[in-house]
This record gives C-alpha cells, structure tokens and sequence, in this order.
C-alpha cells in the first residue's frame, strides 16, 4: 500500500439479519481513498454504499451485523476485526462521520456547544473552558453568526442547514484524517446545500483532510469530488477520476444513471432504467445488473459471477462487454 | 379555457397563545396566493421547505379549510359549496403524496385500494369496479396479479404507480402532486415522471406539480410558480424562469442549482 | 420458554371454555341439589372437592361457575369496548372541545376506586349478574378510550387517512373504514387483558353478595361461602381459588403474548 493511500477497502462483504437469515448487504466493496482527496461514493437504496462506511468505521457488529470477508485499512491499521480500543480511538479523533438528518442526529437535551466540546474532551486532555473556547470558535468557522451566543442554544432552535454545520464542527473538532459525509446535504433545501457543500470544501483545502463523500445525487457529486465509486446492490462496478465516470463512463449502470439526469430544457420523456434494484435476499447467479442491462450478452452475463477489473491508475469496472480499450 | 383559478388565497396557523387563550402570533403559511392552471397543463410550485407549497396542494383540494380566497375548478367555486357537494367534485380532484410507503392502506390489498374511490362516486357493480382496476393497474405498468398484494410487499416506485391509479380510476381533470419523486430512488423516478406525462398526453390531465428538486421541475413543467415564505414571488414559462428570473429569490434559487461540472 | 407458557395458557383456557360448554354433561352431581346430612365433607372419592354448607357438590358448582366467569366476562368486555372504543375514536378524531370534554369523563370514571363505582351503578341499576357486569363494564370502559383515542390520534397522522379524505371518504368511513383496522392491534390486548380482569370483578361482586344472587354457582359466591365456612372447611376456599387465579392468569398471559405478536406489524421499506 502506497504511503499515501490513507483508507483502503478491499473485498469487502457485510452480513445483516433479514428475516431471521443471515444476508449478505454488501457482496464487494471496493475502494481506495488517498490523503488530502475526496471520493464520492455513488449508490441508490440497497448499493450498499452506507454500510460501506459503517464499515470502515468499525460499527457493523454494534449495528447488528457482521463482516463477512474482506479488510478496511485506514492509515495502516486493520479495522476488521480490531479491538474496541483501537475502534474508539478511531472514530472522532481520526474519521470524523457527518449524517443525511442533522436534526435527528443531535441530542435534544444538551446545548450545541455542549457537543461539540463534549467530543473534543473525550479524545483532547484540555480543560472544559478550553474545550468551550474551541468548540465557539469551530462554530465561527463553519459559518453560525454570533457563535458565542449560539453556542448556548439547544438543537431545536437551529435550522436543518445549521444542524449540519454544527454537525460538521464536531466532525472536525479533532482534526481528524478523514470526514465521512454519509449524503449531508441531501434534507437540506437547495440555497442551504450550496452554502454547505462551499463550507465542505473550503475545509478540505484549509485542513487537508481526505472526505468520502456519500450520495445518490450525482450532480453535486461532481462538483464535490475528484474521483468517484459507483455502487450497485451491494457491489462496486465502477471506480475512477470523476472526469472519467463523467464524461466516459464504463458500466451500464453509470451510463442509465448519468442519462437519467434531467437535463435542461422541457423534455418529453426522460431516459429511464426499466424495473428496478433488486433486494438483498435476491440471489442472482450473474451480474446483479444484467436484469436490467440494455445488453444482450445474456449468457455470458447471466452464468458467473462478474469480477472487478482493475486498471492501471485507480480505474475499475465490473462489466464483461465494457469497452476497456477506451479507459487506456 | 382556464381549468383551475385560485385567488387570493390566505392560511394562516396559530403560533402562541397567551394566558388567556388569545392569539398573540401567527404564522402565515400562504398569503394571498393567485394563479390558474389551463387543461392539460402542468404547473409547478417549487420552492425550500417552509414556503408553503404543500399547503397550497391542500387548500385547492380543501383538505385544509382558507382564511381568505377561492379556488373555482372548472366553474365550481370549491369552498363555497357544502361537503356533500365537495364529495362528489372529488372525482375531479385527486392528490398524490410524497411517501409511497405510507399513502396506502397497509392492510387493503392494491386492488381494493384502487376500487375505494369507484365505490364512493360511481355507482358500478363490483364486478365493473374490479374490471376497471385491472384496467388502469395494467395502464400504470403493473401486472393483474398486483390486485391481489398488500403494500407492504411492493417498492417504493411501484406503490406511486399505485397511488397514480387510484388517483386515475376516477378520470380526474387535475392531480395535485406534493413531492411525487421525491422518495423515490434516482433511477426510478423517471419511470413515474414518464408515466405522468403519458398519461396526460392520453387523458389531457392537468397537474400541479409541488417540489423542491427544480432540475426535475424544469424538464416536466409549462409553467412555473416560485414559492418563498407563503407568497408566489415570480410565475411564468419555465424557460423563461429558469433561463431570466425575474425576482431576487428567484435568482438566488436558480443560482445554487447544482450544475454537473463535467460532459 | 416463553411460548411453552402461552401454550400452557391457551391450553388451561380451553379447558375452562370446554368445561363451561359441557357443564350440564361433565358435571357429576346438579349444582343446586342439596344434601344436608353430607354437609362440609372434604375431599373424597365421591366429591373431588368436597362439599359446602348446604352438601352441594363443590366440583358441579366449580363447572357451572365457569359458565357464570366466562360470560360475565364477555358481557363485561362487550360493554366497556362498545362504550370506550367510539368515544375513543371521536376523541382521536376531533381533538379539541370533543376530546376535552370525552377525556373529562374518562378521567372521572378512572379516578373513583373502580369497586366503589361499581357498587353505585348497581345500587342503580338493581342487582343480578347482568346489571353487575354492565356496571364493570362502565368502569373499564376507559381503558378502552384511552387504548382507541391514542391509536387513532396515531393512526390519523399517516399519510393513507388524508388520502383517504381525498378520494372523498366521509369521517364516518375513514373512522370505520380505515382508522378502526390500523388501531385494532392495542384493542386486541386490552381485550385480553380486561377479560382476566372481568372475572376477577365478577368474583369480588359475587363475593359481597352483588353479583351472581344464591343459589347460582359462581366462583365469587363459592369463595364467599368458604369464607364464611373458614373455620371449619377451610380447603373450600381453594377450588374457586385456583381456578379464578388461573383464569385470569392465562387471559393475561394470552394477551401479553398478543401484545408482542401484534406489536411488529409494520413492514419495512426499503
């Protein structure tokens, strides 16, 4: 592994309990994030891109599930299988994770700065007045005006785009490595989500964090990140810069879904993917796409197992009829 | 020939009261909201959440009663007439919710669903009544064998196909749509919005079309109506909202939409 | 463990519903029939349970009792369900002046010691089972509105009720319709549950002499005989005993296991 590569996931498998039998929500996951990039992590319901970062994050079996094959390295260390210590140390201090609900995700009984300098004193030997004063002037710099103030206030008094900025200055209190952004600025009304999504990447340039950045919406996916991993039901089928999966696409399923996109202008009909992803308990024996694949390799597609082709320089496409020639 | 008229329509809730049970503050959810929707056409409010779009939907379907204003469908003034009168001017009204998951009964099968409003409108034998549902669940994309399933077994795409079935059994003039896709995932949502369309070219069904997500909005709608804090700010061709907005809102909400950086 | 005691508990009841239905031909001895010179006899092989002061087969009163428990819950259940479970939905349905004034009511019911209440009503109403039991009923009936008034304020909230509204249902459908068949998974318990505790009233109003009237066999008039008998035929008091506590035992247990199967119903999305 590179040196500079901060958090790979190889071969990555996780089981949860549906209907009192183990299934398997992620089949193969795979990516790799370098220090200082972003990743956008593209999926729609049941890709299995959360749980991915569950994963990485060492909270599958608290979730009541488990990893079934596979390794998640970031910064060196194994994180399958790791001990709780390990895993505490971890998570806050050196990932931090920002979620799709702000406002459920903050503790109604407690004050914003109450948070934010909680997190900071849990993995910071600081005093609590120091841990105040920071978690003030983290406040500031993601954006709440009069922070001093504001940092008294409880979370009902906040607005959803602000919930998220105060979810974000807790993410970072601790200046971690990387920013798990698990779709942040999907509940949030559009003006709200441009301001956050400026404040994200003003952050990254200024700290030098790497961010995997999570969402079905690949519009702001491309303006966020550098290269990007598609994932359909429960596998990766196709990694690469973002201007590549743009404007060259290797999978059926980034193509549909790219064509999906409404453009401008009225339009008749819009393109669409017929029927629809399967459910995790469904178990087919080819290419989980071929279903709805416009392709007619039907044999070949449908018989085996379809491997993740890996390409000089990151690229990676889980296709049989992909035309690889055009990725070099 | 203008389907659908509402002017000034006003809604507003009470926020605080004080020791005595007086109003001391409210929150004006519309405020003197006016436009019309001709046949055949689609509409769209869009606006963040809190503008009140939804409560618009609402109003024109007097699901929620007005402070101030009228809404005349097709020549009948909707709030001046009795509920009795209201029921039957149902079949030309329908509405169709934002959560497929939660917009049906989760213990009637899909094909009972369908036929509730042929029940309370049209006087059929349930023989014609379940003729007709197969109908128009073939009509949305689903198999007959739908009829017969609960919700509960069905995705979110297919459950809106349900919903637009039941809402099409009684041959409406308008559908009110509050946030139809919106649950829906990205690669579904095209199949509902086609089907919208499709069905309006065939019926000639107008829609007012409520969402937030305006690349949407641009690609299905005639016309559109910005919404910000209870009041329509700006309203017109979609082209031309989209491509010169007029008000400072309206430019504010065109400028944060996300543009792809790339192909 | 847990579902080898349901089984258990279905199992007592269905013997206590067989034995009700069968009485006339599984009893050994007539209820009623008298036999003074066998007067307080103990457990024997002619009488399983003894006899009481008037020579009256214990085992035959026990039977035909189970008869007079099991009806007198069901009356009891009837009527608290089909007075709170209306007020209830009303209640849910039209929060404000309806429900103000419905929830007063309950809460007047609820805070006058049920037994006392019970005694007013029939003090009204006359004595006999029937009266009795339509007295237990008013005071569970809160139970019930409490059960359907907070169902249905739930229930309303879902997006399937507007819709339902906007297809052009009537309250009266929607209430009936919709609402009713969403809320019925809490209902079904409290059933349970209140029948167990329907018996346990009908013995203690039988016991003061309110209830079931002499010389009808009743689980509370057995036990009050054996209070009176205390001193010399103390073993009267366990027939009656047991069975009231088993009964009721078993109807809660029922309407636990009830609780937990009915309260997973709703299914996931995706």
């Amino acid at each position: 592994m590179q040196s500079d590569t901060l958090l790979q996931v190889r071969g990555l498998a996780v089981e949860f309990p549906i209907g009192g039998q183990w299934t398997r929500v992620v089949n193969d996951a795979r990516l790799s994030l370098a220090r200082g990039e972003t990743l956008g992590l593209v999926g729609e319901s049941g890709s299995g891109k959360s749980i991915t970062s569950i994963a990485v994050l060492g909270l599958v079996s608290e979730l009541g599930g488990r990893v079934a094959r596979g390794s998640v390295r970031f910064d060196g260390e194994e994180v399958v299988g790791a001990k709780p210590g390990v895993l505490r140390r971890l998570r806050g201090q050196r990932i931090g994770m920002i979620f799709q609900q702000p406002g459920r995700s903050l503790n109604p009984a407690f004050t914003v700065g109450d948070h934010i300098a909680e997190t900071i004193r849990r993995h910071r030997r600081v005093s609590r007045a120091e841990a105040w004063k920071r978690a003030v002037s983290l406040l500031d710099r993601v954006g709440i005006p009069r922070a001093a103030e504001r940092a008294d206030d409880y979370p009902h008094l906040f607005s959803g785009g602000m919930c998220q900025r105060v979810m974000i200055a807790m993410a970072i209190s601790c200046e971690p490595k990387l920013l798990i952004a698990d779709e942040p600025t999907t509940a949030l009304d559009v003006t709200v989500q441009s301001k956050v999504l400026e404040l994200l990447r003003e952050l990254v340039r200024e700290s030098g964090m790497a961010m995997l950045f999570i969402s079905h919406d690949l519009t702001v996916v491309s303006e966020v990140t550098q290269r990007v991993a598609v994932m359909y039901a429960g596998q990766t089928v196709e990694v690469g810069t973002t201007r590549q999966i743009f404007s060259q696409p290797l999978h059926p399923y980034t193509k549909a879904l790219l064509a999906s996109i409404p453009g401008a202008g009225r339009q008749q009909r819009l393109k669409v993917i017929d029927g629809s992803i399967p459910p995790p308990t469904r178990i087919i024996p080819g290419c989980r796409f071929n279903p709805r694949c416009d392709c007619r390799l039907s044999d070949q597609c449908q018989s085996r197992p379809v491997e993740l082709v890996e390409m000089p320089d990151e690229r990676a496409v889980r296709c049989l009829r992909a035309d690889l020639a055009v990725a070099s | 020939m203008t389907l659908l008229r509402v002017e000034g329509l006003t809604k507003s809730y009470v926020r605080k009261r004080n020791v005595f049970g007086q109003v001391i503050d409210r929150v004006e959810a519309v405020r003197d909201v006016s436009f019309s929707l001709g046949h055949g056409e689609t509409l769209s409010i869009v606006g963040e959440s809190g503008a009140g779009k939804s409560t618009v939907g609402r109003l024109i379907l007097r699901l929620i009663e007005p402070d101030a204003g009228s809404v005349v469908l097709d020549g009948a003034d909707i709030h001046a007439m009795s509920r009795a009168t209201l029921r039957a001017h149902r079949c030309d009204m329908q509405m169709i919710f934002q959560d497929p998951f939660s917009s049906l009964d989760p213990r009637m099968d899909i094909g009972r669903s369908i036929e509730e409003p042929m029940l309370l409108h049209l006087g059929l034998s349930a023989d014609e009544r379940r003729a007709r549902s197969l109908a128009v669940l073939k009509r949305v994309g689903l198999d007959e064998s739908y009829a017969r399933r609960l919700p509960s077994g069905l995705s979110g795409g297919q459950l809106q196909r349900v919903a637009i079935a039941r809402a099409l059994s009684l041959n409406p003039k308008i559908i009110v749509c509050d946030e139809p896709v919106a649950a829906l995932d990205v690669s579904v949502r095209a199949q509902v919005l086609n089907l919208m369309s499709e069905l309006q070219e065939e019926f000639g069904i107008s829609y007012l079309f409520i969402s937030h997500d305006l690349s949407i909005v641009r690609a299905i709608s005639d016309r559109v109506a910005v919404m910000s804090k209870g009041q329509i700010k700006e309203i017109g061709a979609t082209e031309q909202i989209f491509a010169e907005p007029q008000n400072d809102y309206t430019i504010e909400l065109v400028r944060a939409i996300p543009a792809m950086a790339f192909g | 463990m847990r579902k080898a005691v349901y089984y258990a508990a279905v199992a007592v009841l269905a013997v206590v519903v067989m034995l009700a239905i069968l009485a006339p031909w599984v009893a050994p001895y007539d209820p009623n029939a008298q036999d003074l010179l066998g007067r307080l006899q103990p457990y024997s092989a002619e009488h399983w349970f003894g006899t009481d002061e008037y020579g009256r087969d214990q085992l035959s009163r026990l039977i035909f009792g189970a008869r007079v428990s099991l009806l007198a819950a069901v009356e009891v259940v009837a009527v608290s369900f089909l007075i709170g479970v209306p007020a209830g939905v009303l209640a849910g349905f039209f929060p404000g002046l309806v429900d103000g004034a419905l929830s007063r009511v309950s809460d007047a019911l609820m805070s006058v010691p049920s037994l006392v209440l019970a005694l007013t009503i029939v003090a009204v109403l006359g004595q006999g089972l029937i009266s009795a039991m339509f007295a237990v009923g008013i005071v569970f009936s809160p139970r019930f509105f409490r059960v359907a008034r907070g169902s249905t304020y739930e229930v309303r909230q879902e997006t399937f009720i507007e819709a339902s509204f906007a297809i052009g249902c009537s309250w009266w459908r929607v209430a009936w319709r919709h609402v009713l068949p969403n809320a019925m998974s809490p209902l079904v318990v409290q059933m349970a549950v209140v029948l167990g505790a329907a018996i346990t009233a009908e013995a203690s109003l039988s016991f003061l002499g309110i209830g079931v009237q002499p010389p009808t066999a009743s689980w509370g008039g057995m036990l009050a005989s054996a209070y009176s008998n205390l001193f010399e035929a103390a073993y009267l008091i366990w027939a009656p005993g047991v069975a009231i506590a088993a009964t009721v035992l078993a109807f809660t247990i029922i309407g636990d296991e009830a609780r937990v199967v009915l309260g997973t119903r709703q299914p996931v999305g995706a």
